[in-house]
């Protein structure tokens, strides 16, 4: 458990770094601290995909005193007419300081609901977030104190509960369909494609369950690798990953699975439709059990 | 034999066991120790059939001295015979762990020479697992009956669920098809399993306990794993033999109450064995097995009573309506409830609204008036519930009379256990005509 905490410290940190695209801001906009004076009427802030930036567009929207249109991450903005943008950087501080002033509002569970939804692809996460906050901290006072998230039936609640949902499903699903293979070099990898961006809340579970072996988990949609170096589990920030071979063994014991796999199923009750619904297509690219058993793999060890 | 031929011939005997769950049991991660076991499960696989694969499902040996007529592995049947050893499959399971294909082991096994035997085989698998290999995921064992209770205590300490199989729903069908087992056996070991698990329980209560002046502090001789906490399953073919949906639900609401079960499974009878003792036709009733399904569901989650969903004069489950609906249909003068008022034990009872669409209702209202808008939004299906919910008072069904004949229609959902295999062959009552359905139409008085 004690990995399992250090990882902890060390996700928000990395999370924090590893903004993917920080530094490549657009023409028509500037950093900040460039606009003072009036409050813009219509505004978009830009955030580089990270918890951190999204806190911290929140921040910026309660110091200018604005209330923006648009909270994107900068790689999926598109711009509305007549509308100014501008990038507001990830700062931990700032980002931790809207995480204090929540969690005292709206409680701890309040939070983890916003943790969640923010890793949700959904370019409307960012504005969805922003009004949940601005719902938790402006509204009557019996909107706080732990029932924000039982108002299921505002639709700035509904919203948000609806995105921090699809997160926790998906990484119910990468729990379920992450499927390790051993390296040549003794490390263990996984190649998964989620649609949000889950590697960071799922590591703790396979940190601590697998905690006897090194492994990395590389997101290829999200290109994030989740890397547990049999002691405590960081966030690398890669588009590509080149790792050894597969062990000699390893081909062998996936071929077994596969096997196994094949000799479970019922023909008289086949019903696809019904496995397609627990078991998505998109995510079978990446299941070894749905491809054919490789013939080199049984030959090698017959 | 090779390994792959092995976990050819073992799984395949193995799948025609339900059970695949690996839910009921919380094991927290230990450095350096392989595993770990959340309560709710994880199902890491589906098979084409649309079954979770969780558990690495095999027999230990498919070899068995036993004759029962509907089992592929029974003793006259001529099929390839094979055994694991302990070693193997302890290897299996920890190399399928490792790559997260699996949640832990499910063994279970014919039974080889004795059931003390067998139990004994299964035995030093689990314990090269636990104590050699430390490892902590989820070990569901099967307690063959007619095994040494001494034997079973200590599988029982290995593992986390235990299951003995009913195999059928009365002791005439066991005499009839199973001719070795009989009712009496089966249920000893069932018996001591729960008393095992309550004597557990109170002894980790009671060491739990902080002292007082009077009373020291209880201190547990040899700390031991924990007998079977995730409790104990069973499992029994349905339409082998003409019992009725009434004496099954009957039966498994009595296993529920009396021996504190955490499931019944069931599964429907699948030809697989000419004999002339089993039924000739080759139909499987999955519609069936999804009926009794959906009514162990409502006595588990929705606080239904066995007797509420079925009677002797009606021994079997409706085919077109669920249970749950027929319920409401048949117990009109209770409905509409209103939404914004109603306890979380009535809204459980109305068609269309599930245990989670329930309490998201009982935490909405605490703070808005719910109309039928904002009842929408809650996961419910609204589309049914609305005959029997009047939201603020204003009753949802308008429009169609509040009768059990003009409600039924509404709410019949056949079972769409989709468009393939042998499910997909329904039987029709009769050939289709144009004609029959009309009725005499009346003459128009003429003038």
């Amino acid at each position: 458990m004690n990995a399992a905490k250090a990882g902890e410290a060390v996700r928000l940190d990395t999370a924090h770094a590893s903004g993917l695209s920080t530094g490549c801001s657009q023409a028509n906009s500037s950093a900040y601290s460039d606009l003072r004076g009036e409050p813009l009427q219509q505004v978009a802030y830009l955030y580089d995909g990270s918890l951190e930036g999204l806190l911290c567009c929140v921040f910026e929207a309660y110091s200018r005193h604005e209330d923006p249109e648009d909270i994107v991450p900068e790689a999926a903005y598109q711009p509305r007419f007549e509308q100014s943008s501008f990038f507001v950087s990830a700062d931990y501080e700032r980002a931790l300081r809207v995480r204090r002033g929540v969690e005292r509002e709206a409680g701890k569970k309040a939070f983890s609901a916003i943790a969640y939804a923010a890793a949700n692809d959904n370019p409307k996460t960012g504005i969805a977030v922003y009004r949940f906050i601005r719902y938790v901290m402006d509204g009557p006072k019996r909107n706080k104190r732990r029932s924000a998230l039982n108002d299921l039936s505002n639709p700035v609640v509904a919203d948000l509960v609806a995105l921090e949902k699809h997160v926790v499903k998906e990484s119910e699903r990468m729990r379920q369909f992450v499927r390790f293979s051993q390296l040549e070099n003794g490390v263990w990898f996984a190649r998964c494609n989620p649609n949000a961006n889950v590697v960071p809340l799922v590591m703790n579970h396979f940190a601590s369950r697998f905690n006897i072996q090194p492994f990395i988990i590389f997101d290829e949609v999200h290109h994030i690798s989740g890397v547990y170096d049999g002691n405590t589990w960081y966030l690398v920030a890669d588009d590509v990953v080149n790792v050894p071979a597969r062990s000699a063994e390893d081909a062998f014991v996936e071929a077994l699975w596969q096997q196994f796999y094949d000799s479970l199923s019922i023909s008289s009750r086949y019903n696809p439709e019904l496995r397609r619904h627990f078991m998505p297509v998109r995510l079978w690219k990446n299941i070894p059990e749905l491809h054919p058993v490789s013939k080199s793999a049984l030959q090698k060890n017959a | 034999m090779d390994l792959m031929t092995k976990l050819d011939i073992l799984a395949d005997a193995a799948k025609y066991d339900v059970a695949c769950t690996s839910s009921g049991s919380s094991r927290s991660a230990q450095k350096g120790k392989l595993g770990s076991a959340c309560s709710g499960g994880i199902c890491h696989s589906f098979t084409p059939d649309g079954r979770c694969i969780s558990l690495l499902k095999v027999l230990y040996t498919n070899v068995c001295i036993y004759d029962c007529a509907y089992c592929a592995s029974r003793r006259s049947n001529d099929v390839p015979r094979a055994a694991f050893t302990p070693r193997e499959l302890a290897d299996l399971t920890i190399e399928f762990y490792r790559r997260n294909y699996i949640e832990g082991l499910f063994l279970s096994s014919g039974v080889i020479k004795s059931p003390d035997y067998t139990t004994e085989l299964m035995v030093r698998t689990l314990s090269i697992l636990r104590h050699e290999y430390g490892f902590r995921g989820y070990i569901h064992a099967k307690a063959v009956p007619g095994t040494a209770p001494q034997l079973i205590d200590e599988l029982g300490h290995l593992a986390d669920r235990l299951s003995v199989n009913l195999e059928l729903p009365s002791q005439k069908s066991l005499a009839l098809l199973a001719p070795q087992k009989s009712q009496a056996n089966i249920l000893a070991p069932m018996r001591q399993i729960r008393d095992s698990i309550a004597e557990d329980a109170e002894t980790r209560a009671l060491a739990r306990r902080k002292p007082t002046f009077y009373q020291r502090q209880v201190r547990v001789a040899r700390k031991q794993e924990a007998f079977s906490p995730a409790g104990q399953s069973t499992q029994m073919i349905v339409g082998a033999t003409p019992e009725s949906d009434y004496q099954i639900l009957t039966l498994s609401a009595a296993l529920y109450q009396s021996y504190q079960l955490k499931r019944v499974f069931f599964s429907a009878y699948l030809p697989v064995n000419q004999d002339p003792r089993l039924p000739s036709g080759d139909a499987v009733q999955l519609n069936r097995e999804h009926r009794l399904y959906q009514a162990d569901w409502l006595m588990r989650f929705y606080q239904y009573r066995a007797d509420e969903l079925i009677d002797e004069t009606h021994p079997f489950l409706e085919t077109d309506v669920d249970p749950k609906a027929n319920w409401a249909l048949n117990h009109l003068d209770l409905f509409p409830v209103e939404v914004n008022e109603a306890p979380l034990e009535v809204l459980l009872r109305v068609p269309g609204i599930g245990p989670v669409g329930a309490r998201n209702i009982i935490k909405a209202r605490r703070t808005t008036t719910l109309r039928e808008s904002e009842l929408r939004k809650l996961g419910i299906a609204y589309k049914r519930a609305r005959y029997f919910l009047t939201c603020n008072g204003v009753y949802g069904g308008a429009g169609v009379s509040f009768t059990r004949e003009a409600l039924r229609p509404l709410l019949a959902a056949p079972i769409e256990g989709g468009r393939h295999g042998r499910r997909a062959d329904r039987v029709l009552p009769g050939q289709l005509s144009l004609f029959s359905d009309l009725q005499q139409i009346p003459e128009r008085p003429s003038a």
